[in-house]
């Protein structure tokens, strides 16, 4: 299994609370939006899904949504 | 160490002239002492201030500033008894942890706050809105604070927690005695909390036997679908929104009446462009929002933070007013300009615990304010202008009263 977040950036109002969570999976760009960024291999993907379910739950805009695939 | 005479503004922080303008002070320190080292009035506690707007979202974003004061806080910090809500169901409240309790909580609440639920609000912010407008256009003269933004505030948490009508009333009432505007009633303000505290436990309790469609019920639901918290930890959450989400909204319309009566040119524009209310309100936030600072922070390590080094278990106040003004963010920062566009405000915070009541604060404003002008387009102070008073308290930014007539001059 393979878990990807994406941001919508119509809805991210910058908030950095997904960069805080977690820098390694998101980071504000310049613009104030923030940018999911993927995670090289040798990740235990179950423990990647919850933080990223975590992180998704916590924005105040509902913008993170994560998709699974099952590739890998 | 450096032996020069500390850098002191010319107006004190925390004294009673900075209450009444805060702004003087604040510029002054982004020019002269960004990181200021004070000490802060209750207890002697060393303190730092930031309060230019990077500095404000650094401290914001370092998962090292903790707002969690219980846990990082120092001995001098505890003795003065600085650590929020301490011996109260609040201690381990949402706003003053950190993950993973606080990811915890946070979920939960969120998932209360989904989008359409916040829309499904619309109708109940307009409702209570008309109604209060109509109390008000019975009279010559209202105030603001407390017949109009106050009334508004807690008559929508009312209705969206699904407290029973009886209820309203009492809780305007407590919320009062808990937020005092006269400073000599802050004796009464420990038991207010206590009753909202209570109020907020039979509220979960009655929910839990017999639910509805408001938020209370709805954090019961989820909660028993996942996280399971217990009914303290309910109880804590339904507490939190009620304080986070009824003086904060209360002094925002305030302030942005306010302002909106100071610019004539801006109220008109507003009420010829209803589609403008999104920006007024984001500008109106960042222009005087109704937070001075965020909670403290305390750092868990030593840290370098702008070049200065602060010990571990350093209380830090982060100066969202003066962030939110800081020249080297906004262009032309003094000025009341509801058509900016650009850089986006502190004003709900930054990071961690920004504000999770953020999407319903701007639905009250957007409602609320602009129908205050659209109702009484003649609208005017009714005390001469340099007799606002604003109360004295070091994190909110409030009008004591904003006593105004409704209909110009005319004496209708
Ligand atoms: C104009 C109105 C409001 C303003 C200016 C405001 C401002 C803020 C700020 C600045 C913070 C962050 C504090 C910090 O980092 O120390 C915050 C957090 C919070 N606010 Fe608001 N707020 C408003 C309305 C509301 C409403 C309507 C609610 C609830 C229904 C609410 C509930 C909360 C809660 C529970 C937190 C803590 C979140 C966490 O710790 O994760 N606020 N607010
Ligand atoms: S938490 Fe949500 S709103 Fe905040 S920066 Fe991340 S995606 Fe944007």
């Amino acid at each position: 299994m393979r878990a990807t977040a994406r941001v919508d950036r119509t809805l991210c109002r910058g908030t950095g609370l997904c960069e805080v969570m977690d820098s390694r999976l998101f980071s504000l760009s310049d613009d104030g939006t923030a940018l999911a960024r993927p995670l090289g291999p040798g990740h235990d993907p179950e423990a990647l899904l919850e933080q990223l379910q975590d992180i998704a739950d916590c924005c105040p805009t509902g913008a993170i949504t994560i998709t699974t695939t099952d590739e890998e | 160490m450096d032996l020069s005479a500390p850098a002191v503004p010319p107006i004190a922080l925390f004294s009673p002239e900075y209450y009444q303008n805060p702004h003087p002070t604040l510029t002054w320190l982004q020019e002269n002492s960004p990181v200021h080292e004070f000490t802060f009035p209750v207890g002697d506690v060393r303190t730092w201030m930031v309060t230019r707007f990077d500095d404000v979202k650094t401290v914001l974003a370092d998962p090292r500033c903790s707002t969690e004061s219980i846990t990082w806080g120092n001995d001098e910090f505890r003795a003065a008894g600085l650590v929020i809500a301490e011996g109260t169901i609040l201690e381990r409240g949402i706003t003053v942890v950190d993950p993973p309790a606080h990811t915890r909580l946070r979920r939960l609440a969120m998932s209360a706050f989904t989008t359409r639920r916040v829309e499904q609000w619309r109708q109940t912010v307009h409702d209570v809105v008309d109604r209060t407008l109509e109390d008000c256009a019975r009279r010559k003269n209202f105030d603001v604070m407390d017949d109009y933004a106050g009334e508004v505030s807690a008559g929508v948490l009312g209705v969206i927690l699904g407290f029973r009508i009886e209820r309203h009333r009492e809780l305007v009432t407590a919320l009062n005695e808990a937020f005092p505007s006269d400073p000599a009633l802050i004796d009464r303000a420990p038991a207010a909390f206590g009753r909202i505290c209570e109020y907020a436990a039979e509220l979960v309790a009655e929910k839990r036997h017999d639910p509805s469609d408001d938020l209370t019920s709805a954090l019961i639901q989820t909660s028993d679908e996942g996280e399971r918290l217990s009914a303290d930890e309910l109880t804590g959450l339904v507490a939190a929104m009620i304080m986070g989400g009824s003086d904060t909204v209360r002094g925002f319309i305030g302030n942005a009446a306010l302002a909106l009566l100071d610019h004539p040119d801006q109220s008109k524009l507003l009420l010829e462009n209803p589609e403008l209310a999104d920006g007024a309100v984001e500008e109106l936030l960042r222009y005087e929002g109704a937070l001075s600072t965020a909670l403290f922070r305390i750092t868990t390590e030593e840290i370098d933070l702008a070049g200065t080094r602060l010990p571990a278990g350093a209380p830090i106040i982060a100066a969202l007013l003066a962030a939110n003004r800081d020249p080297r963010r906004f262009d032309d920062p003094e000025r009341l300009d509801i058509t900016r566009s650009g850089p986006r405000h502190v004003g709900f915070g930054h990071g961690l615990h920004n504000c999770i009541g953020a999407a319903l604060a701007r639905l009250e404003g957007t409602i609320a304010i602009p129908a205050l002008f659209q109702r009484f387009p003649q609208l005017s102070l009714a005390m001469p202008r340099d007799e606002l008073r604003y109360i004295d308290n070091w994190a909110i930014r409030r009008l004591t009263a904003l006593p105004v007539a409704r209909s110009g001059m005319s004496g209708a």
